[in-house]
């Protein structure tokens, strides 16, 4: 058994009070031998060897109760054993592709993990009652309903997968293992791991984020931004994103990033997205995402110059440039928000970024820094927190019940 | 030793003569030898015969005392490091004294009568008080059963639950016995003169009581009032009551007692 606050503990030299006071009552109190009570009034007449047992047992339950008060404030709690035939779970989603995959695994330590994808390779679960062509469609609530009622739970489930928002609003994952969600984004879901990460209730984390992660778990991203001057100056920020048809994928990520920062920063930006053949010939705007084979025009000193295709030598835009350059080319899409987040905010040398990203800690959840070497899943150690809790009230409320009926009988 | 001292300082002078004069009748002179009392001395032979005779007397009468004390655990109440058991016993043993000078047979509860005061005053000094009075019911009913009437002294406290003394006594009485009951109490216990924050523990039941103001005030009157009915019940009964303060001489038990054989006598 375990202690939240252990210091509190301590509360049960308080036991010494009662003892000091009986100790200091017992000098006052002189006893003479007399001849019989007999002519006495009858008030409160006791054997003393009675009143010496009644006085032990609620000394006793005096002590008991002082102790349980102790326990109550200290909050013991019972921590789980780990088993070894009860891993951590990642349940990847089937939509997922092998890339997102492989990078998933390789970028989570997975030594004690057991990667699953949701609906092919689950053997432990009993899906005899579904067809496969339904397991692909699988609502992912039943699906860890299911492992909820198997006998070897897991002791924790991490979810992977392209998550809809709407598939998770409104849905309480009340399951006896903790649940972690990554969220793989592509290009088109960055505001939807923006809607997730303001959720309370669902620890999210985005692999391309990992920033974010300590940040969720210390919930730091559900307070409101703060309304200063630097915050409206941010409000007034206008980007243009120019590209070609071939660079469409990347303009709709970028777009899909920027509304996904945002959210984020809880600001609003004026973004317009012209194709390259239409570009105009004054463009003002504080940020120009320029995706296109075709140089990019002269720009105002005011006007930052974002490189994110490798269609053109930097080298080449740096000479005809005035405007300053921030050039980047994304390994993959996911990191896109992350990056612009830096870019636009941080002015970071986009070296310097990305080798801050990559070597980022990931879901501190992975790795556990308890006495033990595991993560302790909350939801363990909060419940049998919570049922201590409830007996020692009981106990409390039973014991303070029969202090009460002994003083009022004896004393 | 000191019920010796006691009776020899109580008897000195006074007692003498009388005791010459009620209980003793003539019976010879004899020649005066170095060493006799020379109030003894017979001087109208003197005058007569210009010899000194002593005149011996032989008892007129005998009485037969009967010496029982209260053994319940309740005598073992104490005051200034005396108690209710040792007061009896010195009453007793000044008693026996008494009564071996006068040539009255003493005994002790059931026990025969002493031949020598050595015996009555061993037998007086080995006296326990342990539990209960109805745990030496039997003794108390032996001591009683002899056909001789006897003079009865009765030391207690007059503790009882359920009338158990009162109708020994009363049976006491119904077979012919004189019955002195010297009723001991102690000046603190009579008044309740204890501390408030004082736990009284019954020597018998071993039951507590704290004591307080109200308890205090009624323990007091309680007292007088169970005296009272205590005083009644013998007086019905025709028994002699004395109260005796275990803080005061064992003198005045010695005058009740002489007073009470002069009227047994008439």
């Amino acid at each position: 058994m375990s202690f939240a606050n252990p210091i509190w503990f301590w509360a049960v030299l308080a036991l010494l009070i009662p003892l000091f006071i009986h100790l200091f009552n017992r000098g006052k109190r002189k006893a003479i031998p007399f001849g019989s009570l007999l002519w006495l009034p009858k008030k409160n007449i006791k054997i003393s060897r009675q009143i010496q047992l009644n006085q032990r047992w609620l000394w006793l339950i005096r002590s008991l109760i002082l102790i349980i008060v102790a326990f109550l404030i200290a909050q013991p709690f019972i921590l789980k054993t780990v088993q070894q035939n009860n891993p951590h779970w990642l349940l990847i989603q089937p939509n997922v592709s092998e890339n997102l995959v492989k990078q998933l695994t390789d970028t989570l330590n997975l030594k004690q993990w057991q990667a699953k994808w949701l609906s092919y390779h689950l053997p432990l679960i009993n899906f005899k009652t579904k067809q496969t062509e339904d397991l692909q469609k699988a609502n992912i609530n039943d699906i860890l309903q299911l492992i909820d009622e198997q006998a070897n739970k897991p002791l924790s489930v991490t979810v992977a997968g392209h998550f809809n928002a709407f598939d998770l609003q409104g849905k309480t994952f009340d399951y006896g293992f903790p649940i972690d969600w990554v969220f793989l984004p592509n290009e088109e879901d960055v505001s939807t791991l923006a809607y997730l990460k303001t959720e309370n209730s669902l620890n999210v984390l985005s692999l391309n984020e990992q920033k974010h992660l300590t940040q969720i778990k210390k919930n730091e991203l559900l307070e409101p931004a703060d309304t200063n001057l630097a915050t409206i100056q941010l409000q007034s920020k206008s980007f243009a994103v120019v590209y070609d048809a071939s660079y469409q994928k990347l303009q709709k990520s970028i777009l899909a990033a920027l509304k996904a920062l945002e959210i984020y920063h809880t600001i609003s930006f004026k973004t317009n997205t012209y194709k390259s053949e239409d570009l105009p010939v004054e463009l003002k705007t504080d940020g120009l995402f320029w995706l296109s084979a075709i140089e990019p025009p002269t720009l105002p000193n005011s006007t930052k110059l974002y490189l994110l295709n490798n269609s053109l030598p930097k080298e080449t835009i740096v000479q005809n440039s005035t405007s300053e350059i921030e050039w980047a080319q994304p390994a993959n899409l996911g990191k896109l928000p992350y990056l612009l987040n830096d870019m636009i905010f941080e002015h970071k040398t986009v070296e310097a970024q990305l080798a801050q990203i990559d070597s980022r800690p990931i879901h501190p959840s992975f790795f556990n820094e308890k006495k033990n070497g595991f993560n302790l899943p909350l939801n363990y150690y909060a419940n049998t927190q919570q049922f201590l809790s409830y007996y020692c009230w009981f106990m409390l409320m039973l014991l303070l019940i029969t202090e009460r009926y002994l003083a009022n009988r004896f004393v | 030793m000191l019920a010796q001292k006691t009776l020899h300082t109580f008897l000195s002078g006074y007692h003498l003569t009388k005791k010459n004069s009620n209980d003793y009748q003539f019976s010879q002179f004899r020649n005066y030898s170095s060493g006799d009392d020379v109030r003894l001395i017979d001087w109208k032979v003197y005058g007569k015969t210009q010899k000194l005779y002593i005149k011996q007397s032989t008892v007129s009468q005998q009485i037969n005392v009967s010496l029982i004390p209260d053994l319940s655990a309740s005598m073992l109440y104490e005051e200034a490091h005396i108690s209710k058991l040792a007061y009896c016993k010195y009453i007793f043993a000044c008693l026996s004294n008494l009564a071996f000078q006068q040539n009255d047979t003493v005994q002790l509860l059931h026990h025969k009568p002493f031949k020598h005061i050595i015996d009555a005053l061993t037998a007086i000094s080995h006296l326990k008080a342990t539990n209960y009075w109805e745990d030496y019911e039997k003794l108390y009913t032996k001591s009683i059963s002899n056909k001789n009437k006897n003079l009865l002294i009765y030391c207690s406290d007059f503790y009882e639950y359920k009338q158990e003394m009162m109708n020994w006594l009363s049976a006491a009485v119904q077979k012919g016995n004189e019955v002195i009951a010297f009723h001991l109490t102690g000046k603190q216990e009579k008044q309740m003169s204890f501390p408030k924050n004082t736990v009284l523990i019954d020597l018998e039941t071993r039951q507590t009581q704290r004591l307080d103001k109200t308890i205090i005030q009624q323990g007091q009157a309680n007292f007088l009032i169970q005296q009272q009915n205590l005083k009644q019940q013998l007086s019905k009964l025709r028994i002699h009551y004395v109260e005796m303060m275990i803080n005061e001489p064992v003198k005045n038990a010695l005058i009740q007692y002489l007073k009470f054989r002069t009227k047994h006598k008439h």
